[in-house]
């Protein structure tokens, strides 16, 4: 198994927990100590205390494992766990030394000098030897862990302490709970409190908890070791447990030994005691001194103490008691009998007292006591014999077992040692070799993949692999690298091939694929190598080769012999022969026999490493012709640099030559082309000095041709425009089509207009053609001369017809603003006149004569027409100024005509004149200013009105008139118009004659009026009439208004 | 309809008459000036209810004492009608903008005046108890 465990952090916080937990229990009972509380010292009441130190050093141990466990603790944290280990360490060494070696330090009262013990202990406030040992072990652990040691060798170490404290822990608690539930004391040794146990568990189980978090240990390499030490430090505390047993049971059987002899001590005074009462009774009878007898009642006393403590000492030997009974009542009955006698001594004399004596009675009871008292004693040797075989078997079973078990813990713990570190060292060696394996793919600079076909899962990427193509994991198949594999694999697959190999281009490289497959786990191997350098150099082969072979020149290739090695198709056709005919064959065979020298020649320069560049020669052709050619000859060197052969590129050169004399005619032409033309043409460098003019531009100038070769541009152009000459050149460099005029000066300084038509030729150089447009230049002045004095003229006239225009619309403006403050000085005096007639026609001052009245409304009508006069006066005026407004707006049409009607009516009615309307159906509504319409309709049927005489009729027709017009007519049968008239009716203060002489009342404005508003809203109007039988007046008029054009 | 006071200014003495005939005819009491500073005594010693006014006068012309009567709160309830013989279009306007409530061009018609007046002082009475 080696499978890491990877349960740090839950491991780390179990530690912790476990640590902190511990921390609180010591402060508990510390607690407990400083305020005596028994049920914190020691949970149950009458078990065994937590002493103080152990409490103090469990604190220690809590917080140093907590703070380790934390993990994330500086170099401070570290050094303070350190301290606190070797605090602990100490505490259980100097523990150990006092138990070990009887050493009394006083350190078990430092912490509470004061504290009340239970009498009869030897040491008391002193920890058990176990928990000193531990704390040496959880100390030990402690320090280990806080230093910065590898952990093949820190881990195993913590890992077997912390075992051991376990152990030893659980071996305490188990005894607790054994005796609690059995009442079986199994192991009352360890002496530790059952909280202490408790501890301790929880800070071992802390310890190995911490041991994991923090190296992931595996188990397989772990569990010799970890084995080994568990069994040597349990075989140590069981040699030590066992040794301990017995050297109790030698103390114990040396103190059984002491105990039979004080019973055996006990009967011989019992015996002694018995003897001297005996005697002491034996010569008062013979004697009768009662002084005898004083110390007898004492030795009674003696012998029934004796014989209680005989019985308490043998309370184990139910024999013994039984013959201590059975001795008891013996002597109970000699001391009676001897009593009896001494009575009968005393009262009846010596004989009385000889008879009892001689019945023989005391005699057989001393016997029997003694008979007693000699099987006690044989019981009591037999017992001391067997408790000394006893002891003698023990102190050689103790002997002999502490030592062997301090070797076997040694050994244990020495193999536990050895197998750590060898497992640490194989586990070191192996891990090393597999990645000194692992490095072969993964420093391969090739990529190797492994995957499984069916899935698609990539199982392994080599760096190379994944360094070159990022996208492999992700990508899977898809991938361009692994394009096609599946196909490529179906023979592996089947089991037919074992390897296939296959080229595959992957991100614009070359890669040749191996192809692996593995049948144990069904994945493919791919091994990947690029060999896009190898595949560009045969593509680059390749090209160059077919350059060669399409090239035009013959490219032959030649070893250090003249043998031919290439040939190529410009070859074939340059001399007739085919490849197959001249390779291995000398090239002497193209040579003329005159030429034969140059060859050698060349060989020899091409020896020596040197090329011969377009070297001008002959050659013969398969049929036998020369063949004139340039030949480029180079050495060919192999991969070390040694020249091994010779490549001739050869050109046909009897074509150029050819190309060379058409070209010189061409020139031929040109040049004569460029002497004879009429324009001027200069040929100049590109910073405008003349290096070719025709026989045109020397002569515009007056310079010969040799004079004008040399000259700089700046020397023809007229001074003014030299400045210009730079910009021109650039100009003339970048654009093809450059155009412009120029002033040139003569020879004579005289200046002259040209212009220039230049571009720049392949050579660098500049071409410009020059005309002289002295003539057109002349004309065109000439032209403009004439042009401008026609504009002076239009301008002039212009200007005269605007002041003309200003001055008729001032004079407008002048009449409008004279009629209106005419209409204001008219209307006041008129205002006078027409109110006084009124209000006297009205009789409202008081009642008028017929004459009177009539002549006073002859005032008023007088005044009334001029008031009307006025107001057409203004009219007219508004419109010839310009000053009337229209307003469109849509109305029906029926509507405006009815209140026309309505309001002219009146006057018809008198006349009893109808006024009939007429509406076009569709005509409906119109838009225009309603005003303007009203007033020129009613204008209309007033006028028809007044010249129609009584019973006749005026009708009004509406009908539309194209798409967007509609005529308004106004028929009447009135007194109609002579034909000659017609042309005035419209025209201002015109009234035409009856032909009876009548004179109508009117201003003789309304119809010029009439046609003004007409006319302004775009529309027009005639009339038709016959004299004597009536007129037609009709209205043009838009539907839709229209500003007129005037 | 109760009699109203009411002053006429206008420099022309034939139509001054005219409009004061017109008007104590109906029963109205007629208060005459030439010009603006007549007017305006008068104005201040007892404030008429309606002021005719003539636009063109000597001096201050009446537009300008129209908006003068106007534009002081003591005299600004007092009606003014211009009565003008200027008829040309926007004339009734410039008398309307200058403050005038009324517009009655000259010739008047004396057969519609006393009317005409009567309409301006019947607003004036509804303004009034409209807004005492």
């Amino acid at each position: 198994m080696t499978t890491t465990l990877n349960r740090g952090p839950w491991l780390g916080r179990a530690s912790w927990l476990a640590g902190l937990l511990v921390a609180t229990l010591g402060a508990f009972v510390l607690v407990g100590w400083a305020l005596d509380i028994p049920v914190l010292k020691s949970v149950f009441p009458g078990l065994v205390t937590m002493k103080a130190n152990t409490a103090a050093g469990i604190v220690l141990c809590g917080v140093a494992l907590a703070l380790l466990s934390q993990g994330k603790g500086g170099t401070m944290v570290r050094l303070c766990v350190t301290g606190m280990a070797a605090a602990v360490i100490v505490l259980g060494s100097l523990t150990l030394g006092e138990q070990l070696f009887g050493w009394n330090l006083g350190m078990d009262q430092w912490l509470f000098p004061h504290a009340v013990f239970a009498a009869g202990i030897s040491n008391p406030g002193r920890m058990s030897p176990s928990t000193s040992f531990c704390f040496v072990l959880m100390g030990c652990a402690l320090w280990v862990a806080s230093r910065p040691l590898p952990s093949r060798l820190k881990l195993p170490v913590l890992e077997a302490m912390g075992v051991a404290v376990v152990v030893v822990g659980g071996f305490a608690l188990a005894g607790y709970v054994l005796d609690a539930a059995f009442r079986y004391r199994w192991w009352s040794y360890t002496g530790m409190a059952v909280h202490t146990a408790a501890g301790f568990m929880l800070l071992g189980c802390g310890l190995l908890a911490f041991a994991r978090s923090e190296g992931g240990l595996r188990w397989s390499l772990g569990a010799l070791a970890t084995g080994g030490f568990v069994a040597g430090i349990v075989s140590l505390l069981a040699a030590a447990g066992i040794s301990y047993y017995f050297i109790n049971q030698l103390q114990q059987s040396a103190s059984w030994v002491s105990h039979t002899q004080e019973v055996l001590k006990k009967i011989g005074e019992i015996t002694v005691d018995v003897a001297i009462l005996g005697s002491s009774q034996r010569n008062y009878i013979n004697t009768g001194n009662e002084g005898l007898l004083k110390q007898d009642e004492g030795i009674k006393r003696a012998i029934r103490k004796d014989l209680d403590d005989f019985r308490k000492l043998t309370a184990d030997n139910p024999r013994q008691q039984e013959r201590a009974g059975r001795l008891d009542s013996l002597i109970a009955r000699r001391v009676e009998w001897g009593e009896q006698t001494i009575t009968a001594r005393r009262r009846e004399g010596l004989s009385a007292a000889e008879q009892i004596i001689a019945t023989g009675t005391g005699v057989a009871l001393s016997s029997s006591i003694r008979q007693l008292v000699t099987e006690m004693q044989e019981e009591e040797y037999s017992l001391l014999d067997q408790r000394e075989k006893r002891e003698d078997t023990v102190s050689e079973t103790t002997f002999l077992i502490l030592p062997l078990g301090v070797f076997f813990s040694v050994t244990l713990l020495s193999l536990g040692w050895f197998f750590l570190n060898a497992g640490v060292a194989e586990r070191a060696q192996a891990e090393g070799k597999a990645d000194w394996l692992a490095s072969f793919p993964e420093r391969n600079p090739n990529p190797i993949v492994e995957l499984d076909l069916a899935t698609g899962v990539m199982h392994y990427i080599n760096a190379s692999a994944a360094r070159l193509f990022p996208d492999l994991q992700c990508q899977g198949l898809q991938h361009p690298w692994l394009a096609g594999l599946p196909e490529t694999a179906a023979a592996l697959l089947n089991g037919r091939e074992e390897t296939a190999r296959r080229e595959i281009v992957a991100g614009g490289f070359y890669y040749t694929q191996t192809i692996n497959y593995i049948p144990e786990t069904k994945r493919l191997r791919v091994y990947g190598a690029d060999i896009t350098g190898r595949k560009r150099a045969e593509v680059g082969a390749a090209q160059l080769a077919a350059i060669v072979e399409s090239s035009d020149d013959a490219i032959i290739g030649k070893d250090l012999r003249g043998v031919v090695t290439s040939w190529n198709t410009g070859a074939e056709s340059l001399f007739g022969y085919t490849a197959g005919e001249m390779i291995g064959q000398p090239i002497m065979r193209l040579i003329p026999p005159d030429r034969r020298q140059e060859e050698a020649e060349i060989l020899d320069r091409i020896q020596r490493g040197e090329s011969v560049k377009h070297f001008d020669t002959e050659r013969v052709r398969r049929d036998g012709s020369r063949v004139s050619i340039s030949v480029t000859v180079s050495p060919i060197k192999d991969s070390a640099g040694r020249i091994v052969g010779a490549s001739k590129v050869a050109r046909d050169v009897t074509e150029r030559t050819q190309a060379e004399e058409a070209r010189r005619a061409s020139e031929a032409r040109y040049r004569m082309l460029f002497d004879h033309a009429p324009d001027g043409i200069v040929i100049v460098d590109a910073n405008g000095y003349y290096l070719d003019a025709n026989a045109s531009i020397c002569r515009m100038l007056g310079y010969t041709h040799d004079e004008i070769i040399g000259l700089h541009a700046s020397d023809i152009v007229a001074p003014a425009e030299i400045p210009r000459i730079g910009e021109a050149l650039d100009v003339i460099k970048t654009k093809s089509d450059y155009q412009r005029e120029w002033q040139l000066r003569r020879k004579d300084g005289s200046v002259f207009a040209v212009d220039t038509i230049a571009t720049a030729m392949p050579d660098g150089n500049l071409l410009a053609m020059i005309r002289d447009i002295t003539e057109r230049k002349r004309a065109q002045e000439a032209l403009r001369e004439s042009h401008e004095n026609l504009e002076r003229k239009v301008a002039d006239r212009t200007a005269e017809l605007q002041l003309t225009k200003e001055r008729a619309e001032a004079a407008g403006q002048a009449k409008s603003e004279f009629l209106a403050s005419m209409s204001h000085e008219l209307r006041t005096p008129l205002n006078g006149v027409i109110g006084f007639s009124e209000f006297l026609v009205d009789g409202k001052p008081g009642a008028l004569n017929p004459k009177q009245k009539e002549y006073l409304g002859d005032i008023l009508n007088s005044g009334r027409h001029l008031l009307q006069l006025i107001n057409d006066v203004l009219d007219l005026a508004k419109v010839e100024a310009g000053k009337i407004e229209f307003n469109p707006e849509q109305f029906p049409l029926c509507k405006a005509i009815e209140e026309v009607r309505s309001v002219a009516g009146p006057i018809g009615q008198k006349k009893r004149i109808q006024v009939g309307v007429f509406i076009a159906p569709g005509l409906q509504e119109v838009t225009l200013d309603q005003i303007k319409f009203k007033q020129v309709l009613y204008n209309l049927v007033s006028n028809a009105l007044k010249f129609t005489d009584s019973d006749g009729r005026v009708d009004i027709h509406c009908a539309p008139k194209g798409p967007d017009q509609f005529t308004l007519a106004v028929k009447d049968s009135g007194i109609g118009i002579k034909a000659e008239d017609l042309a005035r009716l419209f025209r201002e203060f015109e009234q035409i004659d009856s032909g009876a002489g009548r004179r109508y009342e009117g201003t003789g404005l309304g119809l010029a009026l009439t046609r003004k508003l007409i006319e302004l809203q775009g529309g027009c109007i005639t009339v038709e009439s016959e004299f004597g039988k009536g007129s037609t007046f009709t209205a043009t008029l838009p539907l839709t208004f229209q500003e007129a054009r005037t | 309809m109760s009699p109203a006071r009411i002053l006429i200014v206008d420099d022309n003495p034939v139509n001054l008459k005219l409009a004061a005939s017109l008007l104590e005819f109906s029963g109205h009491q007629v208060f005459k000036a030439g010009d603006a500073s007549q007017a305006l005594d008068i104005i201040g010693q007892t404030p008429p209810d309606l002021i005719l006014m003539d636009i063109a006068l000597p001096g201050m012309d009446g537009l300008t004492l129209t908006r003068q009567i106007k534009a002081d709160p003591a005299t600004r309830h007092i009606r003014i009608v211009a009565l003008t013989a200027f008829a040309m279009k926007g004339d009734d306007q410039k008398a309307r903008a200058a403050g005038c409530d009324g517009y009655i061009t000259k010739p008047i018609d004396t057969r519609k005046f006393a009317g005409q007046v009567a309409e301006v002082l019947g607003q004036v009475g509804e303004t009034n108890e409209r807004n005492p």
